[in-house]
C-alpha cells in the first residue's frame, strides 16, 4: 500500500486504540489524523485507514463521505469556511459570500487558481453572537464586515507571498 | 434580582482555564461532599433540583439518570454532548473555552452517581479551540488527580476521553452521537431501546449537554433543594441565555429562568437593531417563532414557552427587526436541515430539500400561493414520523412562520400555477458542497 | 411451539405470535400494509416509514412503524385509520418526489415495489413543482452480475443489510446525507461476494438489476414453476421462470428452513444450461435415429442377455423416480457414483458437492460401491452398460471412469441416457435423449434430507422424449409404448410413495412446498451457519412473491 501513517502518527494512532472498547470506534480519530497527515482523505488513503481501523473499506467512505469536515480533495492553503445561517444571514453573511467569490474568483466547492483558497459555505458555526462569522482553517473570524474580511484576506495573500506564519 | 452564577462564576476570572486559578477559585470544591455521598443520594439531590436537560429537550435529569439499569454487569456510559450545532446556540463553547475544569468537575460528579467509570466528551469538530483548551484542563486534571485513577483518593476512577465530532448537527441527537462515537454515519437510532439501558457499545449509557453537567457541582455543594429554589417552579436553577441576530448587544448571559423576554431583550441585548421587533425564536431555528406581540407576555421558562406553543430549546434567542424577510429567513433556515438532515428517513431526507426547493423558488419569484399551502402540509406529513425529531424541528420553524406571516411570504407568491418548464432543471447551484 | 396472543387489527380480533412485530402481525392474516425497507428475512430497519400504523399506547393515539413495533397483549392497532393512511400516502409521495420515474426503461417494471404500493396505497396527484433532483448516475456497472442505477434508489438498505449481516461482505453503502444520499460501491469496487444475484431480487426498485436478464422479458409475461436448484446437494427451493418455453431467469422461492429467500450466483445463473447442447434425436453410432427404432433395437439387443451381464450406472444427478426405476427395474447391476465433492463451499447455502441429489441414491438404497462391477468390466463379464444422466467419460480422478476408458472395447454394447451432448455421447452406441429436469416432475433430497419436488416447467422439444426414469422403465421391462404403466414421472412417485413410511400420505401434486423433512443423516450442515437473523414467518403467512 502506498499511503501510510509516519511513526508518530502510528503511536499517536495505537494510543487512540487504548480509548475505546471496541476499534471501530476508533474511526473518526483515525480520519482525522489522516487529514492532519495527509492533507485530505483520498480513496487511497480511506482503503488505508479501513484496514487500519479493521472496516470494511465501503463503511470508512460513507463515514467519511457524511461528515462534512473530511476533505476529500486537496484544501486550499486556507481553507474558507463561511458560515451562512439565520445569525449570520441576518447580519451580512450573504456580502461576504458574494466578496470571496468575486476577489477570489471561487464558487463555494472550488479552490482558487493558485490554490491559496478554498471555499466552502457551512451550516451553523455556533458563534452567532458574534456573527457573520468565517472560519479560515481552524480558526474563527467574527464580526465580520467586507471590509474586516478584505484585510485578512490581504492580509493572507501578504503571509502565503512570504515565509508561512499559518494563521 | 439576586441569584448566585453557577456557570459562568469564573468567566471573568483571566486564565481560569489553568487548573491553578480554577482551583484558586473554587474548582473541584464538590469533590470533599461528592465521594462522601452514596451515589444514589447524589441522583436523589439532582431529582430534586428538578434540573432539566440544558441541550434543548428538557428531560428531567435525575430522571434519566435513574433508568440505567440498577447493579447491571456490563460498564456505564457518560456522554458529554458538546456538539453544539443548532443555530442560535453558542455558549457550551465558552464553558469549554473558559472554564473546562467546571466541567470536567462535573463530569465525575455525574459519573460518580451513575457509577460510570468511562466518559466520552463529544466536541464538535469545528470547535478547534475549546478543544485544545479542554485537552488541556483534561491533562493537568489529571495529573493533578482530578481525574483518571482514584480521584483524591477516594478510590473511584473516571476516564474521560474527547471524542472529536467532523461537522454534523445530528450528532447532537443522543443516539447520532453514540452511532459517531462507534465509528459509524451518525445516523439516530430506533429507540426503545433507549440510551441508558443500551446505549454506547450496548452498555447503559446516559448523554447530557456541557451546560447540565455543569451545574451539577453546584448542586451538590448547595443541595438539590437550593438549586429548585432560583428560577420558577417548573424551570429551576439558572440557564445561559444567549442571543443573537438583529440586537445592539448580541451575546450571552447567565439568568435563573423567569425573565420577561421584552426586559431580557431591553436590558441585556439593549434593544432591537435597525428597527422594532419583528420576530424572535425563542430557542434556536428548531423552535416555533414568535411575533413581536406574541413576546409581551412571554417568559424566558419552559413553562411559558410551552404555553405559548413554542420551546426554550437550548436557550439560543434569534431575533428579528422589522426589516427581515420571513421568506428568505425561512429559506435560510430550511437549508439548514436540508444539509443536515442525516438521510436515514424518507419523510425526512425528501421533505426538508422539498420545502426549502419551494422557498427557493419563492425567493426567485415563481411560487404559487397552492405551493404556500403545500409547505404547511408537507411540514404536517414530516412531522412525528421520522426515528429523531430533526424533520419536526424543521417542520415547526416552516408551520410557524408560514401561518404567523404569511403576508410576507404572499408578497412573492402569485395566486395561478406557474409550470415550472426549463427552469425546473435549473439545479440548486448554490448549495454547500461538502470538501 | 410459539406462543400465541390477540391482538386487535382494524377493530378486529387477531391471534398472533408473542414476539412479532405489526409488519408480521399484519402478514399473518393478510391485511395488507406497505414496506420497503422491512424485509421478512433481513433485520429490520425502520427507515423508509411507510409501514405506518395508528396504535393505542398509554399516552394515547400514536402514528408509528408497523416494523419497530412488537405487538402486545390487546394492542389496538389500525392500518386505515385516517391518521395512518395519511401517514401512509405521505411517505409514498416523498419516495415518489425525485424518483426518475423511467419505468419504460426500467428493468424492474411490472414487480416493482414503488409501483405496487403506489398502486394500493399511493395518492395519484403529483406535487412536486420543483426541479428535480437527480440523485446519481444510471446504468453502472456494479460487478459481474449486478447493475446499479443510483437514481432509482429509495434508500431501503435491503441490499446493504443483504450484504452486510447475510452475506457478510460489506460492499454497498449510502454515501453524503440528506438528499444528497445514495447508495454506491466504493470507487473503483465491484460487488463481488457469491450472492449478489439476491440483491437485486431484494431491490424494491430498479436499482440493482441483473444483466443476464435486464430487458430481456417483461415479467408478466413470465410463467413460474416450483422446483428446486440442482446445482448443488443444498437444493435450494427456486421459481423456473419461463416463456413459451424458454427459461429466462431462475428466482429464489421461499422456504424458511432452507435457503430462506436466498440463492447463489452459480445455482442462479445456471439456467442457461437448460438450453444448452441439448440433444433431441436418437442416435445409433452417432447416426441419428427414430424413437421406435431406438427402443426396438435396444429392446432387441438386451433380450439375449442374462440380467447379470447388464450393468446400469447413474449418478447424483437424478431424481428419485430414476432410482426408484433402476432399483425396481433394473435388477442387481445398478451402481451409483458418487464424483468428487469438488466445489466451492461456505457457511450459508453452498455446498462442495456440486450435485443435487446423493441423499435420493442414499435413501433407494442404490449400490455405491463399484469395485465387483470394475472386476466384471475388466474380465469381460459386462455385455451392456447403460449409463444414466451422467457424463461418465468426463469424470476426472474417477477409478471407475478410469476402468470404463481403459476397458471400454470389452463392453459389446453401451447405451445412455442423456438430456445433454457431451463427452460421453461420442463414445456410446446408442444415445436415449431424456428431459431435464425442467421437463418433467420429479423429487429430490437434498443434503439436510429434506425432499422436495421440482415440477415441469417446460415442454419437451419432441413428444416422445420422456423422463428418465420412464425411459428406463420401457428399456428395463422392454414395454411397447402403449403397454407402459407410466405416462408421467409423478405416477412414478405416486408409486414408490407406498413403499415408504414418511412418503405415504403426500401424493406428488400434494407435497409441500417447504419438502418433507426425511428421517435419515444428514449430508451438511444446516445452512447459514452462524447467521442470526430474527424472523418470524407466520405459516398462514403468504409467500413472500406473493404478497
Amino acid at each position: 500500500m502506498a499511503v501510510q501513517f509516519s511513526e508518530a502518527a502510528l503511536k499517536e494512532y495505537e494510543e487512540i486504540v487504548t480509548r475505546y472498547p471496541d476499534k471501530k470506534a476508533t474511526l473518526l480519530p483515525a480520519l482525522w489524523l489522516a487529514q492532519r497527515e495527509f492533507g485530505y482523505v483520498s480513496d487511497e488513503v480511506l482503503e488505508y485507514i479501513a484496514q487500519l481501523v479493521g472496516m470494511p473499506a465501503v463503511k470508512v467512505y460513507e463515514v467519511a463521505e457524511f461528515y462534512t469536515m473530511f476533505h476529500k480533495k486537496k484544501p486550499g492553503k486556507y481553507h474558507l469556511q463561511l458560515c451562512q445561517t439565520i445569525s449570520c444571514y441576518l447580519r451580512g453573511a450573504e456580502d461576504l459570500r458574494s466578496y470571496i467569490q468575486e476577489t477570489l474568483q471561487v464558487l463555494p466547492g472550488e479552490t482558487s487558481a493558485d490554490g491559496l483558497f478554498s471555499f466552502q459555505l457551512v451550516e451553523c458555526l455556533g458563534s452567532c453572537h458574534t456573527a457573520p462569522v468565517i472560519k479560515i482553517n481552524d480558526e474563527y473570524y467574527d464580526s465580520l464586515t467586507v471590509e474586516k474580511l478584505d484585510a485578512i484576506i490581504r492580509h493572507l495573500k501578504k503571509n502565503s507571498s512570504g515565509e508561512d506564519h499559518g494563521v | 434580582m439576586e441569584f448566585e452564577l453557577q456557570l459562568t462564576k469564573r468567566f471573568s476570572i483571566p486564565n481560569c482555564h489553568t487548573l491553578e486559578v480554577a482551583l484558586n477559585h473554587g474548582a473541584y470544591r464538590s469533590f470533599e461532599k461528592l465521594f462522601s455521598m452514596k451515589p444514589e443520594a447524589i441522583v436523589n439531590e439532582v431529582i430534586a433540583s428538578k434540573l432539566r436537560g440544558r441541550g434543548g429537550a428538557a428531560f428531567p435529569t435525575g430522571l434519566k439518570w435513574s433508568f440505567v439499569p440498577k447493579d447491571t454487569a456490563l460498564p456505564v456510559y457518560l456522554c458529554v454532548n458538546a456538539d453544539e450545532s443548532e443555530p442560535g446556540t453558542f455558549v457550551d463553547r465558552y464553558i469549554l473555552e473558559y472554564d473546562p475544569h467546571l466541567l470536567i468537575e462535573g463530569i465525575v460528579c455525574a459519573a460518580y452517581a451513575i457509577k460510570s467509570h468511562d466518559v466520552y466528551v463529544y466536541i464538535r469538530g469545528e470547535y478547534v479551540r475549546p478543544y485544545m483548551i479542554f485537552k488541556k484542563a483534561l491533562d493537568e486534571a489529571y495529573r493533578s488527580g482530578f481525574a483518571g485513577h482514584n480521584i483524591k483518593n477516594s478510590g473511584y476512577d473516571v476516564h474521560i476521553w474527547i471524542h472529536r465530532g467532523a461537522g454534523a448537527y445530528i450528532c447532537g441527537e443522543e443516539t447520532a452521537l453514540l452511532e459517531s462515537i462507534e465509528g459509524k454515519k451518525g445516523q439516530p437510532r430506533i429507540k426503545p431501546p433507549f440510551p441508558a439501558v443500551e446505549g454506547l457499545f450496548g452498555c447503559p449509557t446516559i448523554i447530557n449537554n456541557v451546560k447540565t453537567i455543569s451545574h451539577i457541582p453546584w448542586i451538590i455543594e448547595h443541595g438539590g433543594e437550593a438549586f429548585a429554589r432560583i428560577g420558577t417552579s417548573e424551570s429551576t436553577g439558572t440557564m445561559l441565555f444567549g442571543i443573537s441576530g438583529h440586537v445592539n448587544n448580541p451575546g450571552f448571559w447567565e439568568l435563573p429562568f423567569g425573565m420577561r423576554v421584552p426586559e431580557f431583550l431591553e436590558k441585556y441585548a439593549q434593544g432591537v437593531k435597525g428597527g422594532s421587533l419583528k420576530a424572535l425564536f425563542p430557542g434556536g431555528t428548531s423552535t416555533a417563532v414568535m411575533t413581536a406581540d406574541e413576546c409581551a407576555d412571554l417568559y424566558l421558562s419552559y413553562e411559558s414557552m410551552r404555553a405559548h406553543g413554542t420551546m426554550l430549546g437550548s436557550g439560543g434567542l434569534i431575533v428579528m427587526n422589522e426589516h427581515a424577510d420571513m421568506l428568505h429567513a425561512l429559506r435560510t433556515i430550511t437549508r439548514f436541515y436540508a444539509e443536515e438532515s442525516c438521510g436515514q428517513c424518507t419523510p425526512c431526507r425528501e421533505g426538508t430539500f422539498w420545502i426549502h426547493r419551494l422557498l427557493e423558488k419563492m425567493v426567485r419569484g415563481e411560487g404559487t400561493t397552492k405551493e404556500l399551502d403545500l409547505l404547511l402540509e408537507i411540514a404536517d406529513n414530516m412531522e412525528g414520523k421520522t426515528i429523531c425529531a430533526l424533520a419536526a424541528a424543521c417542520a415547526i420553524p416552516v408551520r410557524s412562520c408560514v401561518v404567523k406571516f404569511r403576508q410576507d411570504f404572499e408578497k412573492y407568491v402569485k395566486p395561478v400555477f406557474v409550470p415550472v418548464a426549463a427552469a425546473a432543471e435549473k439545479m440548486l447551484g448554490d448549495d454547500a458542497v461538502p470538501f | 411451539m410459539q406462543k400465541m396472543i390477540t391482538v386487535n387489527i382494524n377493530n378486529q380480533e387477531y391471534e398472533v405470535q408473542e414476539d412479532c412485530n405489526i409488519v408480521e402481525a399484519c402478514d399473518a392474516h393478510n391485511i395488507p400494509l406497505q414496506r420497503f425497507c422491512y424485509h421478512r428475512y433481513l433485520p429490520v430497519d425502520g427507515s423508509c416509514r411507510t409501514c405506518m400504523v395508528e396504535i393505542e399506547t398509554p399516552q394515547g393515539m400514536m402514528v408509528t412503524t408497523a416494523c419497530t413495533t412488537k405487538v402486545k397483549p390487546g394492542m389496538a392497532i389500525y392500518t386505515n385509520s385516517e391518521k395512518a393512511v395519511a401517514a401512509q400516502k405521505s411517505a409514498l409521495e416523498f419516495l415518489l418526489l425525485d424518483h426518475p420515474l423511467d419505468c419504460p426503461i426500467c428493468d424492474k417494471a411490472g414487480e416493482c415495489l414503488l409501483q405496487d404500493n403506489y398502486f394500493d396505497f399511493g395518492r395519484y396527484d403529483f406535487r412536486r413543482t420543483v426541479a428535480r433532483y437527480f440523485k446519481g448516475g444510471k446504468a453502472l456497472n456494479a460487478g459481474e452480475h449486478i447493475v446499479l442505477d443510483q437514481e432509482r434508489c429509495i434508500l431501503c438498505r435491503r441490499c446493504i443489510r443483504f450484504f452486510d449481516e447475510i452475506v457478510r461482505t460489506p460492499e454497498l453503502g449510502i454515501i453524503s446525507r440528506g438528499h444528497e444520499s445514495s447508495i454506491s460501491l466504493f470507487p473503483e469496487k465491484f460487488i463481488r461476494n457469491p450472492y449478489s444475484g439476491n440483491s437485486a431480487d431484494i431491490c424494491p426498485v430498479g436499482a440493482l438489476t441483473l444483466k443476464e436478464f435486464r430487458f430481456k422479458q417483461r415479467v408478466w409475461f413470465l410463467k413460474k414453476t416450483k422446483s428446486i436448484c440442482t446445482q448443488c446437494a443444498r437444493g435450494c427451493s427456486i421459481y423456473i421462470e419461463h416463456n413459451k418455453n424458454t427459461v429466462w431467469r431462475f428466482m429464489p422461492r421461499e422456504n424458511p428452513a432452507l435457503n430462506r429467500v436466498w440463492m447463489c450466483d452459480r445455482g442462479r445463473f445456471s439456467f442457461n444450461k437448460l438450453h444448452e447442447k441439448r440433444i433431441f434425436t436418437p442416435l445409433k453410432h452417432q447416426e441419428e435415429i427414430s424413437f421406435n427404432q431406438l427402443y426396438d433395437d435396444i429392446a432387441e439387443l438386451l433380450k439375449t442377455r442374462r440380467s447379470g451381464e447388464i450393468a446400469w450406472v447413474v449418478g447424483p444427478f437424478s431424481s428419485n423416480e430414476t432410482y426408484y426405476a433402476l432399483k425396481t427395474y433394473c435388477g442387481d447391476n445398478a451402481v451409483c457414483l458418487m464424483p468428487p465433492a469438488s466445489g466451492e463451499r461456505d457457511d450459508l447455502l453452498m455446498l462442495a458437492e456440486e450435485y443435487p441429489n446423493a441423499q435420493g441414491a442414499t435413501f433407494f438404497g442404490l449400490q455405491t460401491e463399484t469395485a465387483p462391477l470394475i472386476d466384471k468390466i475388466q474380465k469381460g463379464r459386462i455385455a451392456a452398460l447403460i449409463i444414466v444422466e451422467m457424463d461418465l467419460f468426463n469424470l476426472r480422478n474417477d477409478s471407475f471412469a478410469q476402468c470404463l476408458m481403459e476397458n471400454i472395447h470389452k463392453i459389446p454394447l453401451k447405451i445412455y441416457l442423456t438430456a445433454y451432448r457431451d463427452e460421453t455421447v461420442a463414445r456410446v452406441d446408442y444415445v436415449v435423449p431424456v428431459r431435464t429436469y425442467a421437463e418433467t416432475n420429479g423429487t429430490f433430497i437434498n443434503a439436510t434430507s429434506l425432499l422436495q419436488k421440482a415440477c415441469q416447467a417446460l415442454v419437451p422439444e419432441h413428444p416422445d422424449i420422456d423422463a428418465a426414469c420412464i425411459a428406463l422403465y420401457t428399456i428395463a421391462t422392454g414395454a411397447r409404448k402403449h403397454q407402459r404403466r407410466y405416462s408421467d414421472a409423478s405416477e412414478m412417485y405416486d408409486k414408490l410413495r407406498s413403499h415408504y413410511d414418511e412418503l405415504r400420505s403426500f401424493q406428488f401434486n400434494q407435497i409441500p412446498e417447504y419438502g418433507i423433512a426425511l428421517n435419515m443423516p444428514k449430508r451438511a450442515d444446516e445452512p447459514f451457519k452462524g447467521i442470526h437473523v430474527d424472523f418470524n414467518v407466520c405459516s398462514t403467512a403468504k409467500p413472500l412473491e406473493e404478497s
